[in-house]
């Protein structure tokens, strides 16, 4: 009696364990895959898939900017560091490299250093979203591949930034 | 006539061979202060005229002449996928430009070997910065350091066994040097801001290097052996990419303030007086010739970036004519042996 109990109740656990595990993935009547576009899914909802790479509108973002001789996350950017994070957290094989890039002020040694800061802050931000360290590597390009050539701050603000690669989706 | 100096000579060509013969005088005291002969192959007229410049110099000035020497730059054309980054040797004014390196992806920081025939600079053509020695003559060429992260900032000790670096591998960079006998690695600094830029002192018992340990970048001081860092720099709020005389009296840096990006020189012999020798605005690298007469910097005119000389006290400077593109990066080599 008590071992037939002490089974169901365990039963029940797996169920509700099942149940809540699942809810995931089951519970959107349109599966995600279906979903059209550009309706990011909210934490808890729906699972990435590489097709929402390029659909979802925040997982196609894939900048951050800083600004002069910073390398804090900047609350604007929270939303791209979360749904980048819950890909990861969705696809454990996902790996990304974070270009680190700075402007053309300074020296070029320097801005490497500086390059390098920017990518680990959105490395910590994202692992601090759940997303796993292997799955990030850093590289720094300082000043060398800039995105815009001019001498003045609207091309640099251009250049101080993140670029999110993904190298397996 | 009112030249305090005068020299006179000529040059004949034989087998293949150019011998000048020049004489230098005192006008004044109408006194022969050289009479010599220099030789060499038939192409090097150039050379031969830059090797009498020096002994010209040196009589006069009572310093070594460093026109006879050699410098290295880096030059990019084209944007994204289709840059081309050159690393380049010429002639001390320019001339005679050779490639010897070349990329799609970013070249940097070179450095020579103090007998002047090795070069080490920073690549990026495995995806990530890397550091490479090679052999000027040969080509030949060997990895210094590719490990995860930055592998930047190579500069050879004044006795060419060691290599100074900034590596990030263990976290953020901080200034290394590598025997290059045994690939054996010695940390010099511990502190979790970026430490780059290590230039030797001419003893080799002192590395100067930059950091932002106090917040904007400085430069500081550290036995070569290890031990505690100095802060050297406190005027100008941005210092940074020393370059220092072979005396070790000069440092030259690039000092920022606001936007504005110059070549500063600071006389340690003077109590660190300094002295502004470039009008910026974004002005980089500054590199000693090896008698410290003058220095190459880079500067930006327009989209592209270019190379002046300037002299020490910033009265004469003058743009090198080198190839189209942009150029940066310069390094002025040691002197040559005839």
């Amino acid at each position: 009696m008590n071992a037939t109990v002490r089974v169901s109740v365990v039963a029940l656990l797996c169920l509700a364990a099942a149940a809540c595990a699942k809810k995931q993935e089951v519970k959107p009547t349109p599966p995600p895959e279906n979903v059209p576009t550009a309706t990011a899914p909210t934490q808890g909802e729906g699972v990435f898939t590489p097709a929402d790479l390029q659909s979802n509108a925040c997982l196609r973002t894939r900048v951050v900017y800083f600004d002069f001789d910073k390398s804090d996350i900047q609350s604007q950017f929270d939303n791209i560091v979360a749904c980048h994070a819950k890909y990861l957290r969705d696809r454990p094989m996902a790996r990304m490299t974070i270009e680190g890039n700075t402007d053309e002020r300074g020296t070029r040694e320097y801005n490497l250093g500086l390059g390098e800061r920017r990518g680990n802050a959105l490395a910590t931000a994202l692992e601090a979203a759940g997303a796993s360290a292997s799955q990030i590597k850093v590289v720094s390009y300082g000043e060398e591949r800039p995105v815009c050539r001019e001498h003045n701050e609207g091309c640099w603000h251009q250049n101080r930034r993140d670029n999110i690669v993904y190298t397996t989706e | 006539m009112k030249q305090q100096y005068i020299v006179v000579g000529r040059t004949a060509y034989a087998g293949g061979v150019l011998k000048a013969d020049f004489e230098l005088w005192d006008v004044a005291k109408q006194q022969q202060l050289l009479g010599l002969s220099i030789t060499g192959q038939g192409s090097d007229l150039r050379r031969v005229a830059h090797q009498i410049a020096d002994q010209i110099y040196q009589k006069i000035i009572g310093v070594r002449g460093a026109f006879d020497t050699r410098i290295a730059y880096v030059t990019m054309v084209g944007l994204g996928n289709n840059a081309q980054y050159s690393l380049v040797i010429a002639d001390s004014d320019g001339y005679n430009p050779q490639t010897v390196v070349r990329s799609h992806e970013a070249l940097l920081s070179p450095g020579w070997s103090p007998d002047g025939r090795e070069l080490a600079y920073v690549s990026f053509e495995s995806g990530n910065s890397a550091i490479y020695i090679q052999n000027i003559a040969t080509g030949a060429r060997r990895v210094a350091s590719a490990r995860p992260g930055i592998n930047g900032a190579p500069r050879f000790s004044p006795d060419g066994k060691r290599l100074a670096v900034s590596l990030s591998y263990q976290g953020n960079p901080e200034i290394y040097v590598i025997d290059l006998a045994t690939g054996a690695l010695t940390r010099l600094t511990h502190n979790l801001s970026i430490d780059t830029e290590p230039r030797w002192t001419p003893d080799g018992a002192n590395v100067l290097f930059t950091s932002d340990r106090s917040g904007k970048p400085q430069l500081y001081e550290i036995p070569a052996g290890g031990g505690s860092p100095q802060r050297v720099t406190f005027q100008g709020q941005y210092n940074a990419n020393a370059s220092i005389s072979y005396d070790g009296k000069k440092v030259a840096m690039v000092q920022g303030n606001g936007n504005v990006y110059r070549i500063a020189v600071m006389d340690r012999s003077l109590g660190g007086q300094e002295t502004f020798v470039s009008p910026g605005n974004l002005d980089d690298a500054p590199s000693w010739a090896p008698n410290a007469s003058m220095l190459l910097y880079a500067a930006n005119e327009g989209p592209r970036g270019v190379l002046y000389a300037v002299s020490a006290d910033g009265r004469v400077r003058q743009r090198l004519v080198l190839s189209d593109g942009d150029v940066r990066e310069p390094a002025w080599g040691p002197y040559r042996n005839p």
